[in-house]
């Protein structure tokens, strides 16, 4: 954190080698935080790239009232936002990703692993507000005041958009399993 | 799906490690950005020298207790100024004309000099 406001200092003064302490210490936060949100690798690092610009471009106006990481989680997250709305994403309703999955392992019921893949891309194709919600949420390891001042809301908003965006997304998740179900009892 | 999986699903999600060239790349741009935007001071000299040069210019000009002749001095044109040469309040005019485009070049001049040099 010292390290953080010492380095936002330096680069301040003029010192823009020091930017690069911040980049090295934030570089893999931000890839994974960019990867929630577009499942994809290489599409993360531009994001988080462009994070890192936008940062740069608004150090001056980190006061060090927050936490250094929430005010770089918040820049990023909002950056990462505007991306996902501008650009049209390949990614599918919940249940086109099902049928997706269904299509490629049609004699089989989906492996663990794939099913907990499904399950992630399923929180990036949520309503926005639900979508940021849960990713930040699990993304800070369940922190719900973390959360809640990322998103720039109260802890109590934070927590009616999560309880909301796991009830959409257990409710799809269950409403496709039991469909699964009835269509594997016909076809026996 | 119980809300303990959903949990579990959520918090495994794997980690990725930046690629070698990330941070390379993201100083790449951060200079090329501040070597960009660097601050360009606005050239407060040249442009105090070229507003006394015309302000002193439009006083010799137009000495004071001259009036443009009547109100409709815009409707002069060249063609005005070829036939009547002599006319001193179209002459003064085009030469205002040219002084202030003058000025203006000037002061673009200097002022791309400065922030030229300063870089």
């Amino acid at each position: 954190m010292d390290q953080d406001c010492d380095d936002v200092r330096r680069v301040l003064k003029g010192d823009i080698s020091s930017f690069e302490s911040i980049v090295r210490r934030w570089q893999t936060p931000l890839i994974n935080l960019a990867f929630r949100f577009c499942r994809d690798r290489q599409r993360s690092e531009e994001m988080a790239q462009d994070a890192f610009m936008q940062i740069f471009r608004n150090l001056h106006k980190f006061r060090g009232e927050a936490a250094f990481s929430t005010w770089i989680f918040s820049v990023s997250l909002n950056l990462y936002r505007s991306v996902m709305r501008r650009k049209s994403l390949p990614v599918e309703s919940i249940d086109a990703l099902m049928d997706i999955a269904e299509g490629q392992f049609p004699h089989l019921q989906i492996e663990q692993q794939e099913r907990d893949e499904l399950v992630r891309r399923a929180v990036a194709v949520l309503p926005q507000r639900y979508r940021d919600a849960i990713i930040v949420f699990y993304f800070r390891e369940m922190n719900l005041a973390d959360t809640a001042a990322i998103l720039g809301v109260s802890e109590g908003t934070a927590k009616a958009w999560l309880h909301r965006g796991r009830e959409i997304l257990r409710g799809k998740l269950e409403r496709r399993s039991a469909t699964a179900a009835v269509t594997k009892e016909v076809r026996i | 799906m119980n809300p303990e999986d959903l949990d579990r699903i959520l918090l495994s999600e794997k980690q990725i490690e930046p690629s070698s060239t990330f941070e390379g790349d993201v100083m790449m741009r951060v200079r090329a950005q501040a070597s960009y935007s660097r601050h360009i001071p606005f050239p407060w000299l040249p442009f105090a020298t070229v507003t006394l040069v015309l302000t002193v210019l439009a006083m010799w000009l137009f000495p004071a207790g001259s009036v443009l002749r009547g109100t409709n001095w815009l409707s002069y044109t060249i063609g005005n100024w070829i036939m009547a040469p002599s006319d001193s309040t179209l002459r003064n005019v085009l030469l205002s004309a040219f002084a202030s485009l003058v000025g203006t070049l000037l002061l673009i001049w200097f002022s791309l000099r400065l922030a030229g040099a300063n870089r």
